[in-house]
């Protein structure tokens, strides 16, 4: 089953995210802040992490930042979302070394097809 | 005159040339003469003199420099002001959109469940939330665009894409919008075009907008999507037309201003912030295009936007120009052939003498999107206003063989060409003469670009209005 970290501290959007993914069949491992998805993506080894950008401790540029100079980690695909969508935070997210980015609020079928380029092909679901 | 009244001229002299100095470099200066009482009294006299000029200077600057720096100060707090708001506008839009995320995505969730259980009600009810949330979330999107240009923080993302792939995108999005008023839509698409250089997101909005636009103002009828190469310039070519209301050409003037609908009801039929087609042309112009209408009451519009195939860098435009005025208001300079009145452009018929006034005309009003026809003397003019009915005409008084005033009283007297108003060009004001022989307007040359565009501009409206009527 693909395992994917979602980082995000908004209860509202953790919640509706992480069960329409489950629905789909992803498995969903969570962390509220910067600081755990660093340390959530160590400890889980996700297949894929969505990335909020404005998150308390440390923010998800930081946070992109650690996991992609940790050998463990760095080859972690990682889905920045904002809901910021102003000129320059794509650039900022790739900069920081997101592999993906979009936009909240989230456009489930566009953000499935991002996932779907990202992943390892022998992990996508069926 | 003895040594010492030389020396206090040199003195005062000297002083006078450090104190213009001063004041033309903008630094301070003494404002005291400093002299010696002596026995020369033209000197002392000449001295009391330059001590008053130089206080009543001393006062001037006094008040200029208080006039400049407060000016400066309203300056700034407007500068800031505008800052604020812009900052205000994006955090707003920020905040709104968070809330929106959970309304789309919960009632999309709860859409599923709905099919899943098979209660088509619950489903329906639920589909009116998640349009109504798009349609608010589009809405937030215009303003938060609109905050960005005013920023100067928009910005392009240019990238290689395949057209036909967004091209299917844009389709499947606008299909219920146009099912909605019992409309087709109809695409063209030449096959050979596959891969542009330019900011997707933008040219998918540009689509929307004017693809959502039509659906609006089309019932029943047919919206066409066009895309193709030109053949001369390689230029994408898109045209999205509609068999609805269509426009007058008040209406058209204001079309591409920001906030400005063609009537304030529009907001409660049809929705929408104003701010569209303002948007829609701000993109055109930032990836160097162009963006033309033509539309008439009754027989539908049609929108024409032409794209380099290979964007480069955005076009600088001033963001409060281009959104807050129409430029046809600013100055009419370089709308270009983004305006059309009707099916055809105005024509102007420009008689003159001199080769390099018409040339100057040629200048001034081709640019505003009217074409130009010149004729050099009196039986020339007479057979192309016969010929080629001009919407005005504009005449100059000295001419060689016949003067302007026999040739207004020949384009009066003639029941055909009576009715074009004849805007007379003269060196000296003589308008009484000008009306009594049936001139709509006389202008004293050398002539003011401004004065003159909006005068043929006016009474091409004018005429056009006459011949509706009839």
């Amino acid at each position: 089953m693909t395992r994917v970290l979602l980082v995000e501290d908004n209860e509202i959007n953790r919640d509706m995210l992480s069960r329409r993914l489950i629905r789909r069949g992803f498995e969903i491992v969570i962390a509220i802040d910067g600081a755990e998805g660093v340390k959530m993506a160590q400890s889980s080894q996700p297949d894929l992490i969505l990335m909020d950008m404005s998150l308390p401790i440390i923010d998800g540029w930081e946070a992109t930042r650690q996991i992609k100079a940790l050998p463990i980690t760095r080859h972690i695909p990682i889905i920045a979302l904002t809901a910021h969508a102003m000129a320059g935070d794509r650039d900022r997210c790739l900069q920081a070394g997101c592999d993906e980015y979009d936009t909240k609020p989230i456009e489930f079928a566009r953000l499935l097809a991002k996932i779907e380029v990202l992943l390892p092909v022998s992990s996508t679901n069926g | 005159m003895d040594s010492i009244s030389q020396t206090h001229l040199q003195s005062l002299n000297q002083q006078i040339r450090l104190i213009a100095i001063a004041i033309e470099a903008g630094e301070p200066w003494t404002e005291e003469i400093s002299a010696h009482k002596e026995s020369n009294l033209e000197i002392d006299q000449l001295t009391d003199s330059i001590q008053i000029l130089v206080s009543a200077v001393a006062k001037q600057t006094q008040i200029h420099l208080k006039a400049a720096q407060e000016l400066q100060e309203a300056k700034n707090l407007a500068e800031a002001g505008s800052r604020a708001k812009s900052h205000f506008l994006a955090n707003m839009s920020h905040e709104l959109r968070t809330p929106m995320n959970a309304i789309l995505g919960y009632s999309e969730m709860l859409m599923e469940d709905a099919l899943e259980n098979a209660n088509p009600g619950a489903h329906r009810d639920l589909n009116h939330i998640y349009t109504a949330g798009q349609h608010l979330l589009r809405l937030i999107n215009d303003i938060l665009d609109l905050s960005k240009i005013e920023a100067g923080k928009m910005e392009l993302y240019l990238e290689h894409f395949d057209l036909q792939t967004m091209l299917d995108e844009v389709v499947m999005t606008v299909q219920p919008l146009i099912l909605k008023n019992n409309n087709q839509l109809t695409v063209h698409r030449d096959p050979n075009l596959t891969t542009i250089y330019a900011d997707i997101t933008k040219i998918r909005q540009i689509l929307f907008n004017l693809l959502s636009n039509a659906t609006k103002f089309t019932h029943q009828g047919t919206i066409t999507l066009s895309l193709e190469q030109e053949a001369q310039t390689q230029d994408l070519k898109i045209c999205v037309s509609d068999t609805g209301t269509g426009m007058t050409r008040e209406q058209l003037e204001t079309l591409f201003e920001a906030f400005y609908q063609v009537d304030s009801s529009i907001t409660r039929h049809h929705g929408g912030t104003g701010l569209g087609l303002a948007l829609t042309r701000y993109f055109c112009e930032m990836m160097g295009g162009t963006i033309r209408v033509d539309s008439q009451p009754n027989s539908g519009t049609r929108f024409t936007i032409r794209l380099p195939r290979e964007v480069r860098s955005p076009i600088p435009i001033e963001p409060l120009e281009a959104l807050f005025q129409s430029r046809m208001s600013l100055n009419g300079e370089a709308l270009g052939d983004a305006l059309c009145l009707g099916d055809a452009l105005c024509k102007v018929l420009v008689i003159d003498d001199d080769p390099t006034f018409q040339d100057l005309m040629q200048r001034f009003l081709s640019q505003e999107g009217f074409e130009i026809i010149s004729a050099r003397n009196a039986t020339e003019a007479l057979k192309l206003a016969r010929e080629l009915d001009p919407d005005v005409i504009t005449l100059d008084v000295m001419m060689p063989q016949q003067d302007g005033w026999s040739v207004l009283m020949q384009l009066k007297s003639d029941p055909d060409l009576a009715r074009i108003p004849v805007l007379m060009l003269t060196m000296i004001d003589n308008k009484e003469m000008g009306y009594a022989l049936g001139a709509a307007d006389c202008f004293v040359k050398p002539l003011n670009r401004k004065q003159i565009s909006s005068a043929v501009r006016k009474y091409c409206r004018t005429h056009r209005e006459m011949d509706w009527v009839d």
